[in-house]
């Protein structure tokens, strides 16, 4: 089977010749082929991605193709990690604001996990040791708040540092 | 475990003011009443517009308590997904939820209640710095070696009365333990000076908690070697077993091993082992983990307590000093993301400094007590590791785990507080968790937990006190205040 290609086509119209155990990482298309039996010639259209950005996923799935399986829904109750971020990752995550959205939008679409933690996780270190006003200088946001609601969040945040 | 209820001791002050400390009750009576279209327009220039609240939710996952505060600044969308019970839940001693209590109400309570057991034991630490050390008169005959109403009970099969050496058998190897636990204060408490600070100790704190995710992160046979300033922290986790259990699972789903005896490989592995570790904290905190000591230095240091009569057996022991190659080298000013996921307070690490020279002082006091024929004579406060008192002290010891089989902590009836002589045992014990548990459940029945706190001897207190000295006595045949300056059996512990 190794080499066996499938079809996939991006919304902007351009087809993808995929080996199917890297589309298989993610498991969109997996429960696409097993549960729907698709004829293999046909093509898959996957209507919420571009070229452009599958490209960056068909990129990052090969490189990661025969990784270990994660851990099956790692207990919901264990804090997160932000310092696990591989440099060949590091490297491939070195893009554009809005390519790095839309790289967690197209793998949570796809549900591809591996991809869709190491792309939070970078967003995430763009927060860590941030102000508010700096988040918000760095993702273009307003501050919506009026002056009372900000004193009140401004208190109760008191309540949850160490002292 | 602990204490923080003393209504019924007699001199309870009013607390100072803390101007810091807020002390009344956390409430949150923040209620979001913003419709979608009061929130959307922030954010519509964003790429966060088009990220559906779950993933949001799900990067906000990643980030801790201070962060999670400025996140809340940011926006009205960013409040409402910062305030979700799935973040905080991730912070919360319990993940169980009550009542309908949202997880960050739960969690501003238990900063609240740690917040007030700092400053409580902060309180009691500058009321009771001289005031600590009781010593009822003792003088009693030597212990009887008798015993007939002995029934097995937990591990025990003999009564501890019955053999000059220990009846039972720890995990820990107890002796090699107490003098690498002993060398450590001695050298924890000569730079006291520097650490002790508020500022210094969220740093420390700060690293113990990078330390242990570390080490959580890695199998657990590889050898990591901690600073001194991160095993200073350690120890304070270590000595609150309850709370090393709980903090260990919630934050590392495992409890993290501890240990201040290595085998022989790892001592031959050692020296490289700091090397890897310095690296691996470097790789993955962007931060200077120790200055590594160049070679001629670190044969100074290594000899520093090698010849001491007091500190080494009859046999040569290794030395496991490496936090003599630590420097402390920290910043003025306290991190501005100072988080402490942990369930001990700063208050907890200063207590905890006060115990050697509060053990040493009551090592030298029951001595004047004591009847010791042939003269020892003690020029100095050290405490005395030499054979035969370290026999007696594990007697001593054994018989504090016995009492505590014998009458577990089900009411008032059955607490028995150790001395500090039997805690130099026990904290040494405590040294290895995993073991401890297990010992404890196999010898005992129930993981015995300690808890320092100071000691206000009030009326309540001294009655407490007067009774397990009469249990004590009842079952060993001397009080235990001066229980591990006697010999069982015969007298030839010290000729060994």
């Amino acid at each position: 089977m190794a080499g066996h290609k499938i079809k996939l086509q991006s919304n902007d119209g351009d087809i993808f010749d995929v080996e199917v155990e890297i589309a298989k990482l993610s498991i969109t298309i997996k429960t696409m082929l097993e549960d729907l039996s698709m004829n293999e010639e046909e093509i898959i259209p996957l209507p919420n991605i571009n070229s452009a950005i599958f490209k960056k996923v068909i990129q990052w799935t090969t490189h990661h193709k025969d990784d270990p399986p994660l851990p099956p829904e790692d207990d919901e109750n264990r804090e997160k990690n932000t310092n696990d971020i591989s440099s060949w990752d590091q490297e491939f995550l070195k893009v554009d604001q809005g390519t790095l959205f839309e790289l967690i939008l197209a793998a949570n679409y796809l549900d591809i996990k591996g991809l869709l933690d190491v792309t939070c996780t970078s967003v995430a270190n763009m927060i860590k040791g941030k102000t508010s006003e700096e988040i918000r200088q760095t993702f273009n946001i307003k501050n919506d708040f009026t002056p009372q609601e900000e004193e009140q969040i401004k208190k109760e945040n008191e309540w949850c540092e160490n002292k | 475990m602990m204490d923080f209820d003393d209504d019924d001791d007699d001199n309870v002050q009013e607390y100072p003011t803390m101007s810091m400390t807020p002390l009344e009750k956390p409430n949150v009576t923040w209620q979001h009443q913003w419709s979608p279209s009061e929130t959307q327009d922030a954010v519509s220039q964003s790429p966060f517009a088009t990220i559906p609240s779950e993933i949001m939710l799900y990067i906000f996952q990643f980030l801790s308590v201070p962060d999670l505060c400025n996140i809340s600044l940011v926006c009205r969308s960013f409040k409402m997904v910062a305030d979700q019970d799935e973040i905080w839940k991730l912070k919360c001693t319990m993940s169980k939820k009550l009542y309908s209590k949202p997880f960050k109400q739960i969690y501003m309570e238990w900063i609240h209640e740690k917040c007030l057991r700092n400053a409580k034991l902060r309180y009691q630490l500058g009321w009771h710095t001289t005031a600590c050390i009781r010593c009822l008169p003792p003088l009693y005959p030597i212990r009887s070696t008798t015993n007939s109403q002995f029934e097995p009970i937990g591990g025990f099969d003999k009564h501890p009365n019955s053999s000059s050496n220990m009846t039972i058998e720890l995990s820990v190897d107890i002796d090699k333990t107490t003098r690498e636990l002993i060398k450590l204060l001695e050298k924890a408490s000569e730079f006291q000076d520097l650490w002790e600070k508020s500022s210094i100790l969220k740093q420390m704190i700060r690293r113990y908690y990078r330390f242990m995710q570390l080490k959580a992160s890695l199998p657990t046979n590889i050898l990591l070697i901690p600073t001194l300033d991160i095993e200073i922290i350690w120890q304070t986790h270590l000595l609150r077993p309850d709370m090393y259990q709980a903090d260990c699972l919630r934050l590392f789903r495992r409890i993290i091993d501890h240990s201040l005896v290595i085998n022989d490989t790892e001592q031959f592995f050692k020296e490289q082992a700091f090397v890897d570790t310095c690296q691996l904290y470097e790789q993955r905190f962007g931060e200077h983990y120790c200055c590594l000591p160049s070679a001629e230095k670190k044969k100074e240091t290594d000899s520093d307590f090698l010849y001491d009569p007091y500190y080494t057996n009859n046999k040569m022991n290794y030395s496991y000093s490496y936090w003599d190659k630590t420097q402390f080298n920290f910043f003025s000013r306290a991190p501005t993301d100072y988080e402490n996921p942990f369930s001990f307070t700063e208050a907890d690490i200063t207590l905890d400094s006060r115990w050697l020279d509060m053990c040493k002082q009551f090592m030298f006091d029951a001595l004047n007590q004591v009847d010791v024929k042939h003269g020892y004579y003690y020029s100095s406060k050290k405490i005395d590791l030499s054979v035969g008192a370290m026999k007696r002290l594990m007697k001593s010891y054994e018989r504090f785990l016995y009492m505590a089989a014998k009458y577990p902590l089900i009411d008032d009836n059955g607490f028995v507080p150790p001395t500090y002589a039997i805690d130099i045992m026990w904290h040494s014990h405590m040294q290895e968790p995993l073991k401890y548990i297990a010992d404890c459940h196999r010898l005992v029945g129930y993981v015995i937990y300690h808890g320092p706190w100071p000691i206000i001897e009030g009326n309540t207190m001294k009655k407490s006190r007067e009774k397990t000295n009469q249990i004590w006595k009842d079952e060993f045949g001397s009080g235990i205040q001066t229980d591990h300056l006697y010999n069982t059996l015969d007298q030839q512990a010290d000729w060994d």
